[in-house]
């Protein structure tokens, strides 16, 4: 009976060898760098969810970075890769669209190799073709007065799509149509009619997108502004304007009801005369804000902004290991995430959010808000000091005149004090370098409110 | 066999992960050959390799032996800021231009300029760029690695038809028009400001526009006494931003003309407010002339009458 038991054993044992299986065994392993409580089982292929796809394990125990001469592995359920969804522009043409994007960007193990283009005459349905890592495409071969419907896909290195823009339409003209000109052109499956052609030396120009609810929006175009709004209640906006022919950079920034800035958002488009030209969706990043400027080692930090309602908000903590997770934002579109520090050292971090709208279009990453682990908690200032200090520091962002914005005017004080050594007025110095030069006027142009 | 082999592959990886690979890079748009005496356009791209960037600068360099730069035009350009406009040195043969876009750019055929070169003798030559700078949008100014991507043209015999237009030699900073562009540069609005560190503490106005076509070639200004009967035409001089107003306490309405290369004009104004200081004097000078008025008039009537003795 025993020599039968052990045979069975041992059969079995040499059974799941050649799968390629081990027994697990109920005891506990530990050696001087880990502490095992149970084997864990390597599976045969790769797990896949809808926000990511994970294409094998070797280890999902720690939060920590492991390494080896050959590889470096970040394993831990806190990091997952992301990449940001293209913004597109479609202009309408005779019998074509032409189609620009913004880049993707990619990172935590997914890198941007290429981007494929989905057409099709009926929203949501596309035939799609790759055009490898570019960031134009030309549609030809159109059928004038039919509208079309695309959505931009972007590939990574062996052709798996992390990321996907929303839909845009457009309505090329027919070859014989008299007048010529003209173009239809609309976002997010609506989309449009051709136009009737007009003799104009104007462009026309369709922004839309999505940003926190009831937020005042400033959009734009080679610096000046053309726009402010506010966005309605589920935070979507919408602006149709004109342009002259030619290439243009639109850019857009929100403010949420506590005062707090998103980044610029900006799109390089050529601009055709009696065209019209779609740019859709943007999806502006998050506002982010913390409870502290330094936490106590083991406390926790509550992160918190405004984002679009009812989406997932992507958080990225940038440390000695890089740390995302995710929450979600209310139907009210606020969001708040509470950080145990024990995972952190002590010194200096930041952290940045993205938000992945419910269709998955995902937007840029917001600014970095930095903060400290230390000795003790440091709370942030609730409220703004309403009364104006009569010596007034110079701010980071360009504002050298200190009037709350930066524009035209902080520009013309900058090339005042063009490539002067210690300005008479330091705050051109922008960078504090100790001279006035093009790193000042960069950093001018990053925090431009026009 | 196996050494050479990982030598091989070695050589060539390194060539495909070297940095200038993956640089931002300033390159250049134009053919391959064109025959003396003929003009022909070079348009100057920056790609940007996925990143976003908001400044670029440099200086473009040509064989002043070998070619002629006759215009410049950067309208249709990614940069709408200019803190160079685009300068030529026919001596030296070099452009040199500083600029950003507010927001930033990202993509692979950012235009900057496009040059209209001539070739002058026959021959290999190439164009250029030295001192690129290619700053990040992040709020820091990072500069990141930057190249230039040569061009290499040849210049051919020239054609035998009717003689090359004899033009006047190109001087620096002054560029030919171009003809087709009829539409004036887009809208803007001035603004009169002040700040204690500039001019001291004097009133300067601040404008900046576009041209998407031929660029911008430069701005005039006028100002005109509100409150005053006018003398005469309206005194336009050139100026640029930002530039010191010559009436710094009287109010006025300040006029700026932006002229593009071929002529067209946009203009635009703002209104500069009477200076506190002025306002103050109006307000005590007034209540001076009102207080005597007043007394003139109160004394006159409760003067007493003096009754006549008889």
């Amino acid at each position: 009976m025993m020599i039968t038991r052990g045979l069975i054993t041992l059969l079995f044992s040499i059974l799941a060898f050649t799968q390629g299986t081990f027994l697990a065994r109920a005891q506990e392993y530990s050696s001087t760098n880990f502490k095992l409580e149970a084997p864990v089982l390597v599976p045969g292929g790769y797990g896949a969810s809808d926000s990511f796809k994970l294409q094998s394990i070797i280890s999902d125990i720690v939060l920590s970075t492991s390494t080896a001469t050959n590889f470096g592995l970040n394993p831990g359920f806190l990091n997952f890769p992301f990449a940001t969804s293209p913004v597109v522009t479609a202009t309408a043409g005779t019998e074509q669209v032409a189609l620009t994007w913004s880049a993707s960007s990619a990172g935590r193990g997914w890198s941007v190799g290429g981007y494929s283009v989905g057409k099709g005459t009926t929203s949501g349905s596309y035939t799609y073709t790759s055009v490898g890592n570019v960031t134009s495409s030309t549609q030809t071969g159109l059928t004038g007065g039919t509208t079309y419907y695309f959505i931009l896909r972007t590939l990574d290195a062996v052709g798996n799509t992390i990321a996907t823009s929303s839909e845009v339409s457009s309505t090329p003209t027919a070859a014989s149509s008299e007048g010529g000109g003209g173009g239809g052109g609309g976002g997010g499956g609506g989309g449009g009619g051709p136009a009737t052609p007009a003799p104009t030396s104007k462009a026309t120009v369709t922004l839309q997108g999505r940003a926190y609810p009831f937020a005042n929006l400033t959009i734009f175009r080679d610096g000046a502004t053309i726009s402010t709004l506010s966005a309605n209640a589920s935070g979507n906006w919408q602006l149709e304007t004109e342009a002259s022919p030619g290439i243009h950079t639109f850019s857009v920034y929100a403010i949420d009801d506590q005062n707090n800035r998103s980044l610029t958002s900006s799109f390089t488009t050529s601009l055709q005369e009696g065209r019209t030209t779609t740019l859709s969706d943007i999806i502006i990043a998050p506002t982010i804000g913390a409870d502290k400027l330094q936490v106590k080692a083991g406390n926790v930090i509550k992160f918190y902004g405004a984002a679009i309602p009812e989406s997932t908000i992507n958080i990225v903590v940038n440390s000695q290991n890089q740390i995302t997770d995710k929450t979600k934002s209310n139907n009210f579109g606020l969001w708040s995430y509470d950080l145990d520090t024990d995972v952190l050292e002590k010194g200096d971090h930041t952290s940045r959010t993205q938000v992945v709208t419910p269709d998955n279009v995902v937007s840029p990453f917001s600014q970095s808000f930095s903060f400290k682990v230390g000795d003790i908690d440091i709370f942030a200032p609730r409220f703004r000091a309403i009364t104006a200090d009569p010596v007034v520091a110079c701010g980071k962002n360009g504002d050298v005149n200190n009037d709350k914005r930066v524009n035209i005017v902080d520009f013309s004080i900058l090339l005042y004090f063009w490539n002067q050594s210690k300005p008479k007025n330091p705050c051109v110095d922008v960078n504090v370098d100790g001279k006035v030069s093009i790193a000042d006027f960069s950093i001018m142009l990053y925090w431009w409110t026009s | 066999m196996k050494f050479f082999f990982v030598s091989f592959l070695f050589l060539i990886l390194s060539g495909i992960l070297s940095p200038s690979a993956f640089a931002q890079t300033l390159y250049f748009n134009t053919g391959t050959s064109y025959p003396a005496g003929e003009t022909f356009p070079v348009t100057v791209f920056v790609d940007t390799q996925n990143k976003l960037i908001n400044t670029v600068s440099g200086k473009i360099k040509i064989d002043p032996t070998k070619l002629t730069i006759t215009n410049v035009s950067y309208g249709n350009s990614i940069i709408n800021l200019w803190v160079e406009k685009p300068t030529i040195n026919a001596v030296a043969g070099t452009i040199s231009f500083v600029g950003g876009t507010p927001g930033g750019y990202s993509g692979n055929n950012g235009q900057i300029l496009v040059l209209s070169l001539r070739g002058n003798a026959q021959g290999l030559t190439s164009i250029t760029a030295n001192d690129v700078k290619i700053l990040l949008n992040d709020g820091m100014g990072t500069e990141i690695s930057s190249t230039a991507k040569p061009a290499t043209i040849t210049i051919g015999k020239a054609l035998e038809k009717a003689a090359p237009k004899a033009t006047t030699p190109v001087t620096e900073g002054v560029v030919e028009n171009r003809a087709g562009d009829t539409r004036p540069p887009d809208d803007f609005v001035p603004i009169v400001s002040r700040h204690p560190s500039v001019a001291h503490n004097k009133y300067f106005i601040s404008f900046s526009t576009v041209d998407t076509d031929s660029g911008i070639s430069h701005y005039e200004i006028a100002e005109e006494k509100r409150w005053v009967p006018a003398t005469g035409p309206l005194v336009w001089t050139p100026a640029a931003t930002p530039h010191i107003l010559k009436n710094q306490l009287w109010g006025t309405l300040i006029y700026v003309k932006a002229y593009d290369k071929e002529g067209n004009m946009r203009e635009a104004y703002a209104v500069k407010s009477f200076d506190n200081s002025l306002v103050f004097l109006m307000a005590l000078l007034g209540a001076i002339i009102a207080m005597f008025i007043f007394r003139r008039v109160v004394f006159r009537k409760d003067k007493p009458h003096r009754t006549k003795k008889v």
